[in-house]
């Protein structure tokens, strides 16, 4: 425990100590925004919807690029060895550096807070779906994270694993879209590509359902990522 | 060599872990919560609907028929549909079979799905701004043996629980409910004896009278005409009773005592009772009549005034109008025929919430005697009473009483200061006492006054019969009109309305229960933002901008900080905390910017 916080400590003011973290952000608040308020004034409706519909393809990019140099950096100035050389579990390692891109995201999230107070001001929104969104863009975004962090744990080449991590969490988010299952006939299989779908489970949350399937997919997600995660360090050890 | 070993049981374990994850997954998504956050539950069904579903005994089909390529506002519906479906799925388990169907796919199915009663309809859509109108199929048939009920289109979610698990109900149940209506026009009744003698036409008159009320309840109930002139009881098999209309006359106390034995006993009691009746004998005149049902009603918890409500909002009668030399009948918007839409009808009651328009006769307010139950809160606590105003007229409507002008050519003259809605309609839910608790059985037959002398005596059956005092959980609904229901003003309107009530109170009394889902308006507001103004703008670019310069302020401010700390000798502050490749990278970052 002890240990996952010191590296998600370190992880992390790692991100604010960069001038590229307050770029990302910047750059992130801006074009959801601008994308969000687009439509807004034209739907007329006193929601967060389009804003959280954007947000499974915003994350498609975003995260990777949060993501990519996590290990890939380590690789390549050569500090994996050391990392690894000190008394520390591969797990809690991996699970620091994974804290500390998720508490990176939260902040970014958090920062969105300025749509739903403009809301309240004009409209009578709902919370249950807002509140259901922001929790499901967690769970999410988690998702991407653990999908991108292994991602670059498999290559010393950061433009590599960006590109890898947006395929990756790409393929995992369309196969559960209708644009597939659309075009299969057979039932069985689409009920679990549907499932499968990174998509499909936080529009169920971001409807204003907590239903405890959704969040067993995520952690599943999450989890197994972390796993090969872990697995793909202790590989090195091999070699 | 030793790589390759590693690599092959690396994949092994991998393997394992994700066998290990499916099957998890797999058992847990058949043990699952959900939790509703939305503000009126949209998605959770009532507690009412989950015992009906876990009580089904055989597999009911729920086939829907929805079009694939639905517009976009539609196709979140079919999401929510889908959703609730899935609700349903998980309680009744196996005994619940739901397909999708797109009638579209070939003309078998488009005719059959026409023969089940499901329309094609056109839907507008909004796309790019602009609006578009495809036909599609929005509809659910619920199938069990050889009964059927269907959803002809599912509009929103505002009913569509209630509707779905009547739906259920009504092709699951094994006997037709059986539905009374009092005879109540007792003043022109003929012995059905004389009537055979005299070889008349039997048509009841309360039949004929109210024909559409039959005619429509016949389709879905075994519907009794129930004479109690001779004293008779009226059967607790009937689980709903109408009492439509009456006069002065109309009622003795005899048949009052009897309605209200039924009424102790659990039946479901509907009245439409007319204060003021209207007659046509002379022109047309109104007259207050007062049907000593009304005592009963009152005795109950509301009472029917003795006034006419007029409104803004209303229907039109024909009148004809000389042009030159000819004439036409002209339509004139009529007070007292008051026109009830939107607002006027109960948005969490599913009997009336779904209605689109009503059009009252000459009605008649009516007053609760108890107090009115928070339309929000659940109900029902059954120790007490609870009014729950179902119909009321617009607020833009007085009422007149005494003398009663309907004359559709006059000039109507609203009293500008005391325009207010009147209660039109109320439910009563609750224990209730019965008006002859304590006193005795009054007798069959009216003492003869004719025959002097005559010992007014209690037949044999009535001495052993008992009052019964109380009723725990009575459903009650009063009308303050009965014109709507008649042959000549019945609209489809007041058919929708008597249809739904009627089910509402007789399909099972958990259905009560269930409430309709209001349908909270999230639009913006436009007053806050003002016609013309660039308000939308200022709102769009605070938005844009207010974070990202306090995260670039933010960012800059921790810059020069660790500027400065760089001056002080690095090592002091270096922690003994695990190193990796971030310092490094720190500063070869600082270098290149």
């Amino acid at each position: 425990m002890q240990n996952i916080l010191a590296i998600f400590k370190k992880e992390f003011r790692a991100y604010f100590l960069s001038p590229i973290a307050y770029v990302y952000i910047t750059v992130y608040l801006v074009v959801t925004n601008f994308l969000f308020f687009q439509g807004f004034f034209l739907i007329n409706q006193a929601d967060m919807r389009g804003y959280f519909g954007l947000l499974p393809w915003v994350f498609l990019f975003f995260i990777p690029a949060v993501t990519m140099r996590t290990w890939a950096e380590e690789k390549k100035l050569k500090t994996m060895e050391l990392l690894l050389t000190w008394p520390v579990k591969d797990v809690d390692v991996v699970i620091g550096k994974f804290l500390a891109s998720f508490a990176f995201l939260g902040i970014i999230i958090v920062l969105s807070v300025t749509i739903p107070i403009t809301i309240a001001f004009l409209g009578n929104p709902d919370l249950g779906p807002i509140i259901g969104s922001y929790v499901g863009a967690l769970l999410m975004g988690a998702a991407y994270i653990s999908i991108g962090l292994w991602v670059s744990s498999l290559t010393e080449n950061q433009i590599v694993a960006f590109i890898l991590g947006v395929v990756v969490t790409f393929v995992l988010f369309i196969i559960g879209s209708p644009f597939v299952t659309m075009a299969i006939n057979q039932p069985l299989l689409v009920s679990v590509l549907t499932y499968l779908g990174l998509g499909n489970h936080f529009e169920s949350i971001g409807r204003g359902v907590v239903d405890s399937r959704d969040i067993v997919y995520y952690f599943s997600v999450i989890g197994f990522f972390l796993f090969l995660n872990v697995r793909s360090i202790e590989s090195r050890k091999w070699e | 060599m030793k790589s390759i070993k590693y690599q092959s049981q690396s994949i092994i374990f991998i393997l394992i872990v994700l066998g290990f994850i499916a099957v998890a997954n797999f058992v847990l998504t058949k043990w699952f919560v959900r939790f509703d956050l939305t503000e009126n539950k949209v998605y959770s069904i009532s507690d009412a609907s989950k015992r009906i579903l876990k009580d089904l005994d055989d597999i009911v089909n729920v086939k829907c028929y929805f079009s694939k390529d639905l517009p976009p506002n539609l196709k979140s519906l079919e999401t929510d549909v889908r959703d609730i479906l899935s609700e349903y799925k998980a309680y009744a388990g196996k005994n619940i079979r739901i397909s999708w169907v797109d009638p579209a796919e070939n003309d078998e199915i488009k005719s059959k799905v026409r023969a089940l009663g499901i329309p094609e309809v056109r839907l507008q859509t909004f796309e790019k701004d602009k609006a578009q109108v495809m036909n599609g199929y929005l509809g659910i048939a619920v199938l069990y043996a050889d009964k059927k009920e269907v959803l002809p289109v599912v509009q929103d979610l505002k009913n569509f629980e209630y509707d779905l698990t009547s739906a259920i109900m009504k092709v699951m149940r094994s006997s037709v409910p059986k539905v009374g209506v009092l005879k109540t026009d007792t003043n022109v009744f003929i012995p059905p004896e004389v009537r055979m003698k005299m070889k008349m036409d039997y048509t009841d008159p309360t039949e004929s009278k109210y024909k559409p009320v039959f005619d429509n309840l016949k389709e879905n109930y075994e519907v009794e005409t129930i004479d109690i002139t001779d004293g008779q009881q009226i059967s607790s098999d009937i689980k709903t009773l109408l009492v439509l209309g009456g006069d002065e006359n109309s009622f003795s106390e005899r048949d009052l005592f009897e309605i209200d034995q039924y009424f102790m006993k659990g039946g479901n009691l509907i009245v439409a009772a007319d204060a003021v009746g209207i007659n046509f004998q002379r022109g047309a005149a109104g007259e207050v009549q007062n049907p000593k049902i009304l005592n009963l009603l009152e005795h109950y918890g509301a009472r029917v005034e003795n006034n006419m409500v007029l409104d803004a909002s209303c229907g039109n009668v024909q009148i004809p109008q000389k042009f030159g030399a000819f004439q036409m009948n002209v339509a004139v918007p009529y007070p007292y025929f008051v026109k009830v839409f939107g607002e006027g009808f109960n948005k969490n009651n599913p009997a009336v919430s779904s209605l689109g328009e009503l059009i009252l006769p000459w009605p008649s307010s009516v007053t609760l005697l108890v107090d009115k139950a928070d339309s929000a809160s659940e109900s029902s606590a059954t120790d007490e009473k609870e009014a729950k105003v179902l119909v009321q007229s617009s607020e833009k409507s007085w009422t007149t009483s005494g003398q009663f002008n309907l004359n559709p050519q006059q000039q109507w003259q609203p009293p500008e200061d005391d325009l207010n809605r009147s209660n039109l309609m109320v439910y009563l839910n609750g224990s209730f006492e019965s008006h002859f608790a304590g006193k005795s059985i009054p007798p069959a037959k009216e003492p003869d006054t004719s025959d002097i002398g005559a010992e007014v005596l209690l037949s044999e059956k009535d001495k052993d019969r008992e009052i019964v005092p109380q009723v725990e959980n009575g459903h009650l609904i009063i009308a303050g009109d009965s014109d709507f229901l008649t042959a000549q003003n019945a609209s489809p309107g007041s058919i929708t309305w008597l249809m739904n009530v009627v089910d509402w109170l007789t399909l099972d009394e958990s259905l009560i229960s269930i409430r309709s889902r209001s349908m909270v308006d999230r639009t913006i507001q436009n007053d806050q933002l003002g016609e013309g103004t660039n308000k939308p703008n200022v709102i769009r670019i605070i938005n844009i901008v207010l974070m990202p310069l306090i995260v670039i302020i933010v960012g800059i401010v921790i810059f020069f900080k660790r500027k400065e700390k760089k001056a002080v000798p690095a090592k002091a502050t270096s922690s003994p905390t695990p190193q990796t490749g971030a310092p490094e990278e720190d500063k070869t970052k600082e270098q290149n910017s």
